[in-house]
């Protein structure tokens, strides 16, 4: 059994969108490999089926048993990092062995705010289809009437 | 961070099923597979036979006897006899086929024996191991296309149980990228196979159920009326599993340049159907007409046919259009749509997937002029649609109507209780017609969250009948799964504004709102199975009649550059 890793820079794991992805990975397993690939993906969660996108791959042929090398990925302005009551969206690094299905992930946010964008419920769905807040009534405007 | 629980039912990471269960479950696709297999097995044997027949050593013969034999009433048996020599030894042989006795009908027996008639030197096969055996005509080959039926059975059970008991690793430990990389196009090339088999189906019965009749029903219009005498008319009755079965059944003997010939076809449709009575009054008529007349073809007298023309029957023809336009418009959309996974909607998807060489460029939306939106079904379309649906469902629950009585009658009233929802389904989509027809114009293509926007909407039609109008911006998680064969779709709201309600006439026909995104919520995102939309819904309600109920999704995108704080 041998060890994959991916470390970040500053030990950071919030980015903001378009925002650079520095560290670097390293491994030492048993056997030669054939190849190793560092994947930048986000990956959603949840009730609905599995959805992938890999956005950048990085691979590294014939690295041998060990070694190390740097990572940098440009993030793209989206999608943002987001959990809502049916899906989660999760951004992640994973560094992969070929052959063989060894793997390390590492999660990331992806959101302006540095947290994950949280979906809550709208309260009383499916009683009927009438909203629940009403702007005017925010605001402070009566409904017009005939 | 917060998570959504993947261990539902219906979430990618099923909870694994207890051994009981997996046994249940085993057993249910050990039943496939052992079904599957014994019909492969038994179709296979079948092929090796025709196959083996191929090595029958074909030499020349003589035929000494040819004739339709109607012992009983029918089938009609085909006597034929014929005499060869093999290695310098005389035989003789009365086997057409191996496994032939007899015809359904007169004229499939009349063509055999029109094909061999007495004193015609033919070929014939022989079976090099006992020259004693021989036949006119080999096994079809075609049976082997029939191994890919049950092997569908074979492929169910046996992938069933292999991924109930397979070992894998903790969803954890499990790579996404290599497996993305390799189901992206494996799921798509698997719906194509699917959907192929509709095709071939559709494109199997369409030749003998469609072109083959309508074909022969114009080439009829040639052929020569001619007088005929009726030798038998009868109404056969045939057993099967869904009940009893009718077919005029009518022998008839004519004359043409001084040959005559014998035919039972009556029109070019044949078979059995459920209808009795339609047919008892047919059979009378040629029971007890005194000149009937037939259509021979002249440049084949020995066929003809009693009803020529165009009628309601040939309209089966067009049973198995639906399978095939599924099949292939299936197989065409499959192979044609791009599995990307894209995440916003419209013109910004070709930037988000391109090289991030200036990542802020991207952040710019690439169109903020002012769009007319449109809803996505129009209200023809979606009466159309529903039409579709409705006849698809009763057209085939009326073929099983049809041919049903007792017991199955009760277990077709849930389908029946469907179709007649369905036909009520279409009558609101007609009135839906005649509704008012909102105008919906948006200040800015794409939104930014936390950007503003302006609304305008405008009414043609009867205004005046919509009491109650209001205007509500929505953002919808929306979430596919399957689960078995059906795929399921749930929505979840987290975000809905009432932007706009009046009664008010004059603001219904015509008006405008402004409204701001929130800033701390998710952008459009649209995937395969997962997505966030946003829309602006109309309703308006109308008394007695159904409502103005329109949705019109928006694009909104990832807020302007940079951390918010």
């Amino acid at each position: 059994m041998g060890k994959l890793s991916i470390e970040l820079k500053d030990g950071k794991h919030a980015f903001a969108p378009g925002e650079q992805v520095e560290g670097r990975i390293e491994w030492s397993l048993d056997s030669n490999l054939r190849a190793l690939e560092l994947s930048l993906l986000w990956y959603t969660s949840g009730k609905g089926t599995r959805d992938v996108r890999v956005l950048h791959t990085h691979r590294i042929d014939s690295p041998g048993s060990f070694g190390l090398d740097k990572l940098s990925f440009t993030l793209p302005p989206g999608p943002y990092s987001f959990s809502g009551k049916l899906i989660s969206l999760i951004w992640a690094l994973e560094l992969t062995c070929t052959p063989g299905d060894e793997t390390v992930r590492q999660e990331i946010v992806v959101s302006p705010t540095g947290r994950e964008i949280l979906l809550t419920s709208v309260p009383g769905q499916g009683q009927d289809s009438r909203p629940r807040q009403s702007l005017q009534s925010i605001l402070g405007v009566p409904h017009a009437s005939a | 961070m917060v998570r959504v629980d993947t261990r539902g039912s219906g979430g990618n990471v099923s909870k694994p099923a207890s051994i009981l269960g997996r046994l249940g479950l085993s057993l249910f696709f050990l039943f496939f597979f052992a079904m599957g297999s014994l019909f492969e097995v038994f179709i296979l044997h079948e092929f090796a036979r025709a196959m083996g027949q191929r090595s029958w050593k074909p030499v020349p013969c003589t035929i000494v006897a040819s004739e339709v034999r109607e012992d009983g009433q029918s089938p009609y048996a085909v006597a034929v006899g014929y005499q060869y020599e093999y290695d310098g030894q005389g035989y003789s042989s009365s086997a057409y086929k191996r496994g032939y006795s007899a015809s359904d009908t007169y004229s499939g027996a009349h063509k055999i024996v029109q094909r061999h008639p007495v004193g015609r030197t033919t070929v014939c096969y022989v079976n090099p191991r006992n020259a004693a055996e021989a036949v006119l005509s080999r096994d079809s080959l075609l049976i082997g296309l029939a191994a890919l039926f049950p092997l569908i059975f074979v492929t169910i059970g046996a992938g069933g149980i292999y991924f109930l008991w397979r070992r894998s690793p903790p969803g954890e430990a499990r790579p996404i990228a290599p497996i993305a990389k390799r189901t992206k196009g494996a799921s798509k090339y698997a719906m194509a196979a699917f959907f192929s088999i509709f095709a071939i189906v559709g494109g199997a019965m369409f030749y003998p159920l469609g072109i083959r009749p309508i074909t022969r029903t114009i080439d009829a219009e040639s052929w020569q009326p001619m007088p005929c005498t009726v030798l038998r008319a009868e109404i056969g009755s045939h057993d099967g599993d869904d009940g009893t079965t009718y077919s005029v059944d009518i022998v008839y003997e004519y004359t043409f340049n001084g040959q005559t010939y014998k035919c039972d076809r009556y029109d070019f449709i044949g078979g059995s159907s459920s209808g009795y009575k339609g047919k008892a009054h047919v059979v009378e008529q040629y029971r007890t007409a005194s000149n009937p007349i037939c259509y021979v073809n002249p440049k084949d007298p020995s066929e003809a046919i009693l009803k020529r023309g165009f009628h309601a029957k040939l309209l089966l023809a067009l049973f198995p259009l639906p399978f095939l336009l599924v099949g292939v418009g299936g197989m065409v959309y499959t192979l044609r749509s791009k599995n990307t996974g894209a995440p916003f909607l419209g013109t910004l998807n070709a930037r988000a997937s391109a090289p991030a060489s200036d990542p802020l460029s991207l952040l710019r939306p690439v169109d903020t002029g002012p769009a007319v939106l449109k809803p996505k079904f129009s209200a023809r379309g979606k009466l159309v649609g529903a039409l579709v649906i409705t006849l698809f469902w009763n057209g085939i629950i009326s073929v099983f109507l049809a041919n049903t009585s007792g017991l199955m009658l009760i277990f077709l009233l849930p389908f029946i209780a469907v179709g007649i929802g369905l036909i009520g389904f279409v009558i609101y989509q007609f009135l839906a017609l005649f509704n008012p027809r909102p105008a919906l114009h948006l200040s800015s293509r794409t939104i930014p969250l936390g950007g503003a926007a302006e609304l305008q909407w405008s009414f043609s039609g009867q205004t005046s009948r919509i009491r109650e109008f209001a205007v509500t911006l929505r953002g919808v998680e929306r979430a596919t799964y399957r689960r078995g064969t059906s795929t399921y779709t749930d929505e979840n709201t987290f975000y809905e504004m009432e932007l706009y309600k009046t009664t008010s006439l004059a603001e219904i026909a015509s008006g405008q709102v402004g409204f701001v995104l929130p800033q701390d919520t998710m952008h459009s995102f649209k995937a395969e199975n997962n997505k966030i939309v946003w829309s602006i819904g109309l309703r308006g309600d109308i008394k007695s009649w159904p409502d103005v109920k329109e949705s019109f999704e928006i694009e909104v995108t990832p807020a302007a550059c940079g951390r918010q704080e």
